[in-house]
């Protein structure tokens, strides 16, 4: 079973992640915090990590940039979820070492499909 | 008449207005008439024909020679003495310049303006009273002659004098007019200056605000997308059954509400664009595409509904045709047009052409839609400006798209037009320079 990393601080969409995740076989670890993803991220060893940008502590491009620092991640796809809305969001995440994006809101109909592109 | 031939007489003003008119009238009742612009010129006409006059008629004050100086030569000359000798003027109307004329041996003092019947008249009589001897001839007198210079003198020191007073007055009134002219003047710079301070600081606040507005959009829209991550996820779950067995009217329903979220999505999306596009911070990302592949994958995602509609998806692009643009600003403008086409559509076909001119590429999507109206065509790149409310509860759509496209055409530096004919359908066109070569890929497979 393949295990999935979801730094997510907003509780509907973490619902939301985790639950289409879990439906199609994924295990689903859940990190609410740029600082517990990037625990999680070493401790873990997930698959794939998706990354939220807006966090309250650490944002996801710090957190990205942390995680690809520590040698035995350096490896893991890392998506960020990333907000239309902000100028140059899709350029910085690649910048900060992000493997792809996925724009928000996550499309239920195409979501899976772009995950396993990076699996 | 005199013996058989015309009354002749000369007349002299160095006015030609006067010379006419008094010419027109002596003409018109009869006389001969000979003009004559100063004393001199009189005076060598009637010394050349002295038989030929019957009268002289003479204005007083003129160049070169006067009238007092025409009637003293004329009297002074046998053979001009008798002509009768008559002044006709404006210019000295004192009673002592009367009596001083007719001390000359002038026979009549005649005031301007008369009546011309009057004159005539007049005229008349004095010829006839000479012939018949009742005008008695006075001996020129010349020793009066220095009093009447010395009133004339006085009467023009007097004239002098006036208008340098006038002069003067004038002159202080222009210093005046200056004096107010350099305050206003003034003023007005002082005005300038301030209202220079006042627009500047009005534009920082402009530009403040501005920056504000930007960041109002972009936050505002960012926690109107937040709702939306659940709106259209988990009808999306529930639409694909992941949640469980749904039957079809609830799938019905729930499509409604995905299609109602995808719609504010849609229309969040293209008012952040606009207000980045305001804002000037838009991302360009410029690189090499493939025209066709761009618009195959654009297509592709058009196909379905196409297809369902039952209307044929028509393309001619050149295979390797590469450009450098936005793909993604690329990509939103044709999808634009293909929608609208899409849209407006019943029958029939969708056409997705390309031109390639010298300078620049033309995308164009035609289709064999409803049309739009001449009246209507200059609304469709204003924003919000759908043609009218039936067609926007009808077909949808968010009233941005086109004023959109329009802006991202101009970002790109290219341009956005239409042309249609209402009924037939429609044709939309993107056009974009090429600043730089337009490539052919070069065919790797031979």
């Amino acid at each position: 079973m393949k295990k999935i990393l979801v730094v997510e601080d907003n509780e509907t969409n973490m619902y939301l992640i985790s639950f289409m995740l879990k439906k199609n076989g994924f295990e689903v670890i859940k990190a609410r915090t740029g600082k517990e993803g990037i625990d999680l991220a070493i401790k873990e060893k997930p698959d794939l990590v998706l990354m939220d940008f807006r966090l309250p502590d650490i944002d996801g491009l710090e957190a990205t940039r942390i995680i690809r620092d520590s040698e035995a991640n350096d490896k893991i796809p890392i998506i960020a979820l990333t907000s239309y809305a902000l100028v140059g969001d899709r350029e910085k995440a690649l910048a900060a070492g992000c493997t792809g994006y996925i724009e928000k809101p996550i499309n239920p109909e195409t979501f899976l499909a772009e995950i396993k592109k990076y699996l | 008449m005199l013996g058989g031939r015309k009354t002749n007489i000369i007349i002299v003003d160095d006015s030609k207005m006067n010379l006419v008119i008094l010419e027109t009238l002596l003409k018109e009742s009869g006389y001969e008439v000979v003009s004559a612009v100063n004393g001199a010129e009189a005076l060598e006409k009637l010394r050349a024909e002295p038989e030929r006059f019957d009268m002289i008629i003479s204005d007083i004050l003129m160049p070169v020679m006067d009238g007092f100086q025409l009637c003293r030569e004329c009297k002074g000359d046998d053979k001009l003495k008798d002509i009768p000798f008559v002044f006709y003027t404006a210019t000295y109307t004192d009673e002592k310049d009367v009596e001083f004329a007719l001390k000359l041996g002038v026979d009549k003092f005649l005031r301007r303006p008369v009546e011309p019947d009057e004159f005539i008249k007049i005229i008349q009589g004095v010829i006839r009273d000479v012939r018949e001897g009742k005008i008695k001839r006075k001996k020129p007198v010349l020793e009066e002659e220095k009093e009447v210079f010395k009133l004339y003198s006085e009467r023009l020191v007097k004239k002098l004098e006036k208008k340098m007073l006038d002069l003067e007055r004038e002159i202080t009134e222009r210093k005046r007019a200056e004096e107010m002219l350099r305050k206003a003047h003034d003023e007005l710079e002082e005005r300038i200056a301030e209202r220079t301070k006042e627009l500047a600081q009005a534009n920082i606040r402009l530009e403040e605000l501005d920056r504000l507005k930007s960041m109002f959009i972009a936050s505002m829209s960012h926690e109107l997308r937040t709702p939306l991550n659940s709106i259209i996820g988990f009808t999306g779950i529930l639409l694909q059954g992941m949640s469980g067995e749904i039957n079809e009217e609830q799938k019905k329903q729930l499509t409604m509400v995905k299609n109602s979220g995808n719609h504010l999505l849609g229309l969040i999306n293209d008012i952040i664009d606009l207000s980045k596009i305001e804002a000037g911070k838009i991302e360009v990302l410029i690189k090499e595409i493939n025209v066709a592949k761009t618009i195959d994958e654009v297509l592709a995602t058009f196909a379905n509904d196409v297809r369902e509609k039952g209307l044929a998806l028509k393309k001619n692009i050149p295979e390797k045709l590469i450009i450098l643009t936005d793909e993604k600003r690329f990509k939103q403008v044709l999808i634009n047009f293909l929608s609208n086409a899409a849209k407006f559509t019943v029958e029939g076909s969708i056409e997705v052409g390309c031109k390639v001119k010298e300078e620049e590429i033309e995308i164009s999507v035609k289709d064999t839609g409803i049309g739009i109206r001449e009246a209507d065509m200059e609304k469709l790149f204003k924003p919000f400006a759908q043609i009218d409310s039936e067609l926007r509860a009808k077909y949808g759509g968010t009233g941005l798209g086109l004023y959109l496209s329009k802006r991202i055409g101009e970002l790109l530096g290219g341009e956005i037009w239409a042309e249609s004919e209402f009924g037939k359908g429609s044709k939309f066109a993107f056009v974009l320079p090429i600043k730089r070569e337009v490539k052919h890929e070069k065919d790797t497979g031979s």
